[in-house]
């Protein structure tokens, strides 16, 4: 049995929740038998991560909490659609590293030529288009859209998921009409709300849920037997590395 | 249960190398209670697909057996058996199911090991053709090289070359891949890919080479779980589909 550790940046997650998305993301597995999912939090620095700041913020305590638990994972997938630290984590690590937003966009690459982020706020539009910058892909970007809802808000019930389902409905059909093929969810919490569960039934364009296709990535690299390259993310000097970690 | 059809165009394998590849492929699936995979052959057109002319004319007997296949409801998703993924995008028009290429697949996959990778493929006579795929895909700036083994299609097929030879020069191209800057290998030929080169590649090299039938085996399966194929809106179905009938089944 291999394990897949998804490891959210940052603390303050309602354990509940944290039980919530560890029973749905195992239902995500193709291969139960074989693979099982662990859910855990670094348990300290952000509540959410919306912003720069805070992505960049929890990257330490990410790359800390992978290090010290070496060995009781089997490949790790970062808990943020903002892949917070994913190039840190595959020098640190020989273990496959997923992003889920780096995956869900080479998914996208199968489903049509351009697609849409659908997002949280007006603060990760920015962000986002540098990180596809980044990846190479934002030639494919068609639009990037947000819900105009905070993290926190959604996960605790703050705003409903009715209106969630409808506004995100809205905000997918926008992105068709502006030249988008499929849509990606930004955000996990949006994600394990499964939104796309809901939307895929009535919309123009296929939806990628990244949380999905985070766990099917990791199942497949295991099964393969293939992980990132140290040519792609040469290892770093550890020593230094591992003292700033102490 | 959801069939995958490995559709390999053209002709000209034996029954028997076609149900070894079927039974190879089916070694592949995350999920073999749910899902299998059936490998056809389209049974006329090119006996192997090295040049562009050959992929091109291969086209039309996939998308008329894909056609006439679908109308009888026998698969729930497409894998194009070719490197060159020929036929890709007219399969996609065609079909309301997820079709898959196995270079584009490889291609995204490729994305997660590292900045760049390498195509090793066949022959020199595949390199610009290769070369103009990546650029379609919008994967050209990623590819560091294209490499390729000097042998023919049929006669890795037939054992004219033997598999030590094949592994042997193969591994040699992985790690002049890596020389010219690739974090990782993809195989530009179903042949090189059922021969398991990634397996005794990835035993030795330093750089990891994907299996492009492996990916695609997992892409379908991938996409069949989700729920979700290709948009409608990038392959559009055609305005008129008796016209399309009509064009494919004289």
């Amino acid at each position: 049995m291999s394990v897949i550790l998804y490891l959210m940046p940052g603390g303050g997650m309602d354990p509940a929740e944290i039980a919530r998305r560890e029973q749905i993301a195992n239902t995500f597995l193709a291969n139960p038998d074989k693979h099982q999912v662990t859910v855990a939090s670094v348990g300290y620095g952000a509540e959410a991560v919306e912003s720069t700041v805070e992505a960049d913020f929890s990257v330490m305590g990410l790359v800390k909490h992978a290090v010290d638990h070496r060995g009781e994972y089997d490949a790790l997938i970062i808990g943020c659609g903002d892949d917070p630290g994913l190039f840190s984590l595959r020098e640190m690590l020989d273990v496959p590293v997923v992003g889920p937003m780096e995956c869900s966009v080479a998914l996208t690459q199968l489903l049509g030529e351009r697609f849409a982020l659908i997002t949280t706020g007006a603060e990760a539009v920015a962000e986002s288009r540098a990180l596809y910058r980044k990846y190479g892909v934002i030639n494919r970007c068609a639009s990037i859209r947000y819900l105009d809802a905070g993290v926190l808000d959604m996960q605790q019930g703050g705003a409903s998921r009715a209106s969630l389902v409808q506004r995100f409905a809205d905000e997918v059909a926008k992105a068709a009409g502006e030249g988008a093929d499929s849509a990606v969810m930004g955000c996990m919490t949006m994600a394990y709300l499964l939104l796309d569960e809901d939307v895929n039934k009535l919309s123009p364009i296929p939806i990628v849920n990244p949380a999905k296709v985070a766990v099917k990535t990791a199942e497949t690299l295991l099964d393969l037997n293939l992980r990132h390259s140290d040519a792609g993310y040469p290892k770093p000097n550890f020593a230094p590395i591992y003292a700033l970690l102490r | 249960m959801a069939t995958i059809l490995y559709l390999l165009g053209g002709q000209g394998k034996s029954i028997a190398e076609i149900r070894r590849r079927e039974a190879i492929a089916n070694t592949f699936l995350a999920d073999p209670v749910r899902n299998r995979v059936i490998m056809e052959a389209v049974g006329y057109g090119p006996s192997a697909i090295e040049s562009c002319t050959e992929g091109e004319i291969s086209i039309v007997g996939s998308l008329r057996k894909a056609l006439q296949d679908s109308d009888h409801r026998r698969m729930d998703a497409v894998i194009v058996g070719c490197g060159d993924d020929p036929g890709l995008y007219a399969l996609r028009e065609l079909l309301d199911m997820p079709v898959i290429g196995m270079t584009e697949t490889s291609c995204a996959f490729a994305s997660l090991l590292g900045e760049r990778f390498s195509m090793i493929t066949t022959s020199e006579e595949s390199v610009p053709e290769t070369r103009q795929l990546f650029r379609k895909y919008g994967t050209l700036d990623k590819c560091a090289s294209i490499r390729y083994l000097n042998f023919a299609v049929l006669d890795m097929q037939q054992g004219v070359v033997s598999r030590e030879e094949v592994v042997d020069k193969f591994v040699r191209q992985v790690e002049l891949a890596r020389q010219d800057g690739a974090a990782s290998c993809i195989m530009g030929c179903a042949t090189m890919a059922f021969l398991l080169l990634d397996e005794a590649a990835n035993a030795v090299a330093t750089i990891p080479v994907i299996n492009p039938v492996k990916a695609a085996v997992r892409a379908a399966e991938m996409l069949l779980s989700l729920g979700i194929r290709h948009s409608d809106t990038a392959y559009v179905k055609p305005r008129d589909m008796a016209r399309i009938r009509r064009l494919l089944e004289a």
